[in-house]
């Protein structure tokens, strides 16, 4: 699914807004890929989760419109106030909007830890050491195709 | 497509949990098992580290998946073989009582679901997949303030059985 230029701004308004610049772990706006990680989450989705996803994007982004009753997008207001909109959309009373609100800040951390300096701040990953090469009870397989077997 | 001819006693379809159980018991009563898999056989090395391309590799349709009904639940699937169990961290544990309970009056699987066999059942999966509670060397910080929290507010809490004995905790 492809998003048009003004939904990619969206996107990047959106996701990023659940990032705390001042935070724990601090995120800087050109270190995230918000973009790439929608696309990606929407092709390899079910069809109903595609739809929910883009359906999420239009009411965020439309969220001061009828959260705060100002005649702008999400990605017109400033930062702060877009990060304190999304908070309270986070705890809203309608669980489906708890449940975008939610959905989207999935995106956005699966955006955040594809970043090779925030997972190095984060402290997430541990030693690579561990990679094995083999099962130890490796199973024949008698044919494979199309899945890089 | 390929066409693949093969000859077994039994086919088994999906190389998760149950697919691999059940070829287990087979094989080891002298049938021959064919499983088939829609997913790669995924190498650790290959992985990738950050979550987001773990799932695009690994889980189905991004484990967007849900129950019908009007409380969707998630239900996260894999495609890969070991099907979930390639993704769930090797989290496994016994099947709850109250739900054999439950199953065994709702459904009438009766000894399908006695008790005792169950349990020796389970006895034998532990033993064979060297399942053991995950040290505290390898909890995440999330889990480590959740035994915290625990501890402070004098709830009981253990942690979770995995089958991941000789695991580094490198988060693959």
């Amino acid at each position: 699914m492809a998003f048009a230029d003004f939904e990619r701004r969206w996107i990047v308004a959106i996701l990023s807004g659940f990032t705390a610049p001042e935070g724990a772990l601090p995120v800087a706006d050109d270190e995230v890929d918000y973009v790439h990680a929608a696309e990606v989450m929407a092709a390899g989705s079910r069809f109903k989760a595609r739809v929910g996803l883009r359906v999420a994007v239009w009411v965020f982004a439309l969220a001061p419109a009828w959260a705060l009753g100002r005649p702008q997008t999400l990605d017109e207001v400033p930062a702060a106030t877009r990060s304190a909109l999304l908070a309270r959309l986070l705890e809203h009373r309608v669980y489906g909007v708890r449940g975008l609100a939610t959905l989207l800040k999935l995106v956005a951390s699966l955006a955040m830890m594809r970043a090779p300096a925030i997972r190095a701040r984060s402290g997430y990953d541990r030693a690579a050491e561990a990679q094995t090469r083999a099962s130890r009870h490796a199973l024949p397989i008698v044919g494979a195709q199309g899945v890089g077997a | 497509m390929n066409a693949l001819e093969d000859e077994a006693d039994f086919v088994i379809v999906g190389t998760g949990a149950g697919g691999a159980t059940a070829a287990r018991v087979l094989s080891a009563a002298g049938h021959s098992v064919v499983m088939l898999e829609e997913g790669a056989r995924l190498v650790t090395a290959d992985r990738p580290r950050d979550l987001l391309g773990a799932m695009a590799q690994a889980f189905r349709d991004m484990g967007t998946n849900a129950t019908e009904g009007a409380s969707p639940l998630p239900l996260l699937q894999a495609r890969c073989v070991g099907g979930a169990t390639a993704i769930n961290s090797g989290i496994i544990w016994r099947l709850p009582d109250d739900v054999r309970r439950d199953w065994s009056e709702r459904f009438g699987l009766g000894e399908l679901v006695d008790e005792r066999r169950l349990s020796e059942a389970f006895d034998a999966i532990e033993r064979e997949l060297e399942i053991t509670d995950t040290t505290p060397a390898l909890w995440g910080g999330n889990a480590a303030l959740m035994a915290r929290g625990a501890e402070a507010l004098g709830l009981p809490g253990k942690a979770i059985a995995r089958n991941a004995t000789r695991c580094k905790g490198a988060a693959q």
